[in-house]
């Protein structure tokens, strides 16, 4: 009787072990799930409205510097950005250029007195979606949850919160 | 029975209510997409269109000095050692230094024009000339005049005057964009602080940064020269600079020169800058070394490097020292300097600054110097 009730009390020990390394396992693999799937900026041009090759970060760095301003097929490129309290143009700023817009502004005080002006802006993802896919050369940068077939993406950008402007 | 009524209502049309005000919601909710200029709260003003593609821009500086006994003495025949005769600092007095006007024109992306005056020394106070200063002498400076012609990112040509490519200071020296009143010898003694003649310059990636280079040459034949300088007789040389790190950048320049009045001894210039940014402060230095045949005059050195801190919102202190050997008195000069800077919003720099000079000629600006810019 006690041997029966020994194994008994064994069995439910095991069940409760192996529920629990279950439960440790689905926790594991939702984390996992959730990295491969870390949020990221996608670089946008309008479909057909400038070269879609794939270009590097050091290249959208000179975009968005005004460093790089003609394209591979020697039209000009158009660069937008987003408000500097945009939560999408900050992590952009963070993951492409190390410094917040504000940090950048000595780079552009700099740039002013050559002539040289910071990309406009727009106010919205949607309002670059929509000029990136009427205007010829123009590129600009949306959370990758963001596009749809009005552009084509050209590179993908690394950032760490821009889920949380996916939800539209 | 008339909620009854009015829930039946709901029911059976509430999807189709829910679409309508959706659709009128995003019909009255325009969205912007004409981009305007960037507005980041301390960066400077876009400039203002003037008509078709010209863009104008520029700054206003008064500034107020109160020189000690050092600076107050009479200076010596050849001791004139500042490329800007708006920083001697002889008497006490407040004048309007630069009016300074930047107009740009970008007829097509290949194409811009860049043309800067700057309106000096206009007005001064105490007006009158006296035997611890001349009164103002108004002029009109010719900073730069080019034009660029954009062949490719990594290929840029420029035809005109500009800034000569020495040093990071020279080449962004204006007021809203120096830390302090009193600009550093090597910046505007060792070399002509313009050149005319033509540049090549771009900027090529490489690895995860982008090197930017200028290589120029000059022969001679300045464009309005500024009084008592001393430009390029015949000149060339170049400039790197990058970025090592998000927060660094290192510069290079290298020039070979000769200049009017100063015989016919041939220079050979080495610089490098440094400047480091993180958190609102900026460390930064220079180091120049120029040497010519002519033992008189051909070597100079020196060196300079600053602090600026941010002690409070929109306030740095900053300051620096900086030593300067130059051969035509064989005199070794150091100045160090301690100021504040308030920097208010797009439009307003403050700086206040105590300068101590020791060695070298006498006259070389020391003691009190502010100065309130303003950019339009």
């Amino acid at each position: 009787m006690a041997v029966l009730a020994c194994r008994t009390a064994l069995r439910v020990a095991r069940r409760r072990i192996a529920w629990w390394i279950g439960l440790a396992l689905a926790c594991a693999g939702a984390t996992a799930f959730a990295e491969g799937s870390e949020p990221a900026i996608a670089v946008v041009v309008g479909h057909n409205m400038a070269p879609a090759d794939t270009i590097s970060q050091t290249i959208v760095l000179g975009i968005f510097a005004k460093k790089r301003l003609f394209w591979s097929d020697h039209s000009p490129v158009v660069p937008v950005n987003l408000a500097a309290s945009h939560a999408v143009r900050r992590a952009f700023s963070a993951s492409v250029f190390k410094k917040t817009p504000e940090q950048l502004q000595d780079y552009w005080n700099d740039q002013y007195f050559h002539g040289v002006l910071p990309p406009p802006v727009l106010a919205s993802e949607e309002a670059v979606l929509r000029f990136v896919s009427s205007t010829r050369g123009a590129v600009g940068y949306v959370a990758a949850c963001n596009v749809d077939a009005r552009v084509d993406v050209i590179a993908i950008v690394p950032s760490g919160d821009a889920a949380s402007t996916c939800a539209r | 029975m008339t909620t009854g009524f009015q829930s039946f209502l709901c029911a059976r049309f509430a999807p189709a209510l829910l679409l309508l005000g959706a659709v009128t919601a995003q019909a009255i909710e325009p969205i912007a997409e004409v981009p305007t200029p960037e507005a980041i709260p301390d960066s400077p003003p876009p400039g203002t269109r003037l008509f078709g593609d010209v863009t104008f821009s520029g700054y206003a500086t008064t500034q107020f000095l109160i020189p000690d006994a050092r600076s107050r003495a009479p200076q010596p025949p050849n001791a004139t050692v500042l490329g800007d005769d708006s920083q001697s600092v002889h008497r006490t007095r407040l004048d309007l230094s630069h009016l300074s006007g930047i107009a740009w024109w970008e007829p097509s992306p290949d194409w811009k024009v860049l043309g800067e005056i700057d309106l000096q020394d206009i007005v001064q106070v105490p007006a009158h000339s006296s035997e611890d200063g001349p009164a103002s002498e108004p002029y009109v400076a010719l900073d730069r005049l080019y034009v660029d012609y954009r062949y490719r990112d990594a290929l840029n040509v420029r035809a005109g005057k500009f800034l000569t490519p020495i040093g990071h200071w020279n080449q962004e020296h204006s007021d809203p964009q120096v830390w302090t009143v009193l600009r550093p010898l090597i910046s505007q003694s060792a070399f002509p602080t313009n050149a005319t003649g033509v540049m090549l310059f771009g900027s090529v990636p490489v690895g995860s940064q982008w090197i930017d280079y200028q290589t120029y040459a000059s022969d001679g034949g300045e464009w309005r020269p500024s009084p008592g300088s001393h430009p390029f007789e015949s000149s060339f040389g170049g400039r790197v600079s990058t970025a090592l790190n998000p927060f660094m950048q290192l510069g290079l320049s290298a020039s070979r020169f000769r200049q009017e009045g100063l015989g016919s001894s041939r220079f050979n210039l080495f610089g490098a800058d440094l400047a480091l940014n993180w958190q609102g402060a900026e460390v930064s230095g220079e180091i120049i070394h120029r040497h010519g045949k002519d033992a008189n005059v051909g070597e100079e050195h020196g060196w300079f490097a600053q602090a600026a801190i941010p002690v409070a919102e929109r306030w740095w202190v900053v300051s620096r020292l900086e030593q300067y050997r130059r051969a035509v008195d064989d005199s070794q000069s150091s100045t160090a300097l301690l100021g504040v800077v308030y920097r208010s919003g797009r439009h307003w720099v403050f700086k206040a600054e105590w300068a101590h000079a020791s060695g070298g000629p006498s006259g070389l600006p020391s003691g009190f110097l502010s100065s309130l810019t303003m950019v339009y």
